[in-house]
């Protein structure tokens, strides 16, 4: 594309690299780590990669709700250190976390240590490198940490939602820097989360979730029945806020060794969601009964009334990735205020394929 | 790239600011009026509409304060804004704690 294209304001910088980092860090621009400038010779290889028009509107961002254009996009793209390849990811999974379920006003904005953590399936997976197996959710991978690194630049310069400003996070968490990682599914017993979400296996798609953090819990047990109980156990603390409203979508990463021994003991997710659904839940008399400053929805249970963690069993999320060992499984909790959001990733047709 | 031994070019990541044009006339005097009061459910605010509500009766002359439930940080349920929208002239709304 012509360059002359673009649209954005031109901004001129005297010096080095350092300089440009120093100027944009300046300005707001940046999550605090080193960005590449992003020039128009880079941002329009980025639009190319998805095969995308400058000025398509992508998504509106709250909480300054403009209508952010690929070219928005791409620019925070090149800064977070995406290849143009990446750029389709990076676009779908702005589409998703702009879907209205997922309530993104609330999750830029919350007090909340809360990101959109987002999930890649489909054949995509592999094309791009992005790490399902040891080390997923840390650092190494490039389309991991550029991904979900550029859709959080552009929420944050686009949407208005400066950290520490707008965005009232009270401690914020390290995924709001970055959090993307792909589903192992060669190595599932099960449908994959994008299966499950009603798109074929050869889709490829982000699903996004609004997600506070990481819990690891050791699951040490053999039985599938042990390893529901630490996990549920993991997973019962009402100071999550999925148990506020009884709402969200808590989210279980669990390793293929975990996977495999419910598989051979005849568990399918749904029976794992409907142990885990039914053991996270907590007895209203465990709760202080004085008031909070935030009125929940349990607080006229009875005494021996249940508190759930979220609405429905089927609310629960369960997506294989990690290192092979049967050893550790990641919880990560809901914001409660948000539904989880899955779009269908647009890869271009190149030439001679 | 666009650079000169000196200089290097790149592009603005920021959208641009649009105006805070008002979507609805302003309401004008409040003497008389019916005023709605949705409640986030934070009790901080539930002393602030307390508050409200007497300052509003005694130095404006509202005719009636009508509270409404809405969730906190997220959006109400549908028709709730319209049902307002009916019922009353102006809003206080909670929009966080």
């Amino acid at each position: 594309m012509e360059v002359s294209a673009l649209m954005s304001r031109r901004l001129r910088v005297a010096g080095t690299f350092e300089a440009v980092f120093d100027d944009m860090y300046a300005k707001g621009f940046t999550d605090g780590l080193p960005v590449i400038p992003p020039t128009e010779e880079s941002v329009a290889a980025m639009l190319a990669g998805a095969q995308v028009g400058a000025d398509e509107v992508i998504a509106v961002v709250p909480p300054d709700n403009p209508s952010v254009t690929a070219e928005k996009a791409a620019i925070n793209a090149v800064m977070a250190g995406c290849l143009p390849e990446y750029f389709p990811v990076v676009l779908a999974a702005l589409k998703a976390v702009a879907e209205p379920g997922f309530n993104l006003l609330g999750v830029q904005a919350t007090t909340n240590p809360v990101a959109p953590v987002l999930v890649i399936n489909g054949p995509i997976r592999n094309d791009l490198n992005i790490n399902c197996r040891r080390g997923c959710l840390g650092p190494g991978w490039r389309a991991n940490a550029t991904i979900g690194r550029a859709l959080r630049l552009t929420l944050m310069n686009c949407g208005g939602c400066p950290p520490g400003d707008i965005d009232k996070a009270i401690h914020g968490m390290p995924g709001k820097f970055t959090f993307c990682f792909g589903e192992l599914e060669e190595d599932s017993p099960w449908e994959p989360l994008h299966v499950e979400r009603g798109m074929s296996r050869e889709q490829n798609a982000v699903t996004a979730f609004g997600g506070q953090g990481t819990q690891n819990i050791l699951a040490f047990f053999r039985s599938p029945e042990g390893i529901v109980h630490v996990v549920a156990d993991g997973m019962r603390c009402y100071g999550y806020n999925g148990y506020l409203r009884a709402l969200g979508n808590p989210l279980i990463v669990m390793t293929p060794g975990h996977a495999r021994i419910f598989a051979q003991h005849g568990w399918d997710k749904k029976r794992i969601k409907h142990e885990l659904f039914t053991q996270a839940q907590i007895p209203r008399s465990h709760i202080p009964s004085e008031q909070q400053l935030l009125t929940p929805v349990y607080v006229d249970h009875s005494p021996d009334q249940m508190c759930l963690p979220c609405e429905s069993e089927d609310d629960i999320a369960i997506v294989v990735a990690g290192g092979p060992e049967a050893y550790h499984v990641t919880y990560i909790p809901s914001f409660g205020n948000t539904a989880l959001s899955t779009e269908e990733i647009l890869v271009p047709q190149r030439s001679g394929q | 790239m666009n650079a000169t031994s000196e200089t290097i070019e790149y592009l603005d990541p920021t959208c641009p600011r649009t105006g805070g044009d008002l979507v609805v006339p302003a309401v004008g005097t409040l003497q008389g009026k019916v005023i709605a009061f949705l409640n986030n459910g934070w009790s901080s605010f539930a002393k602030i509409g307390e508050r409200m509500h007497g300052a509003l009766k005694e130095r404006h002359g509202i005719k009636e304060m009508r509270t409404y439930a809405i969730p906190s940080a997220m959006p109400p349920a549908a028709g709730l804004l319209d049902r307002v929208a009916a019922e009353c002239d102006a809003a206080v709304v909670g929009m966080a704690n």
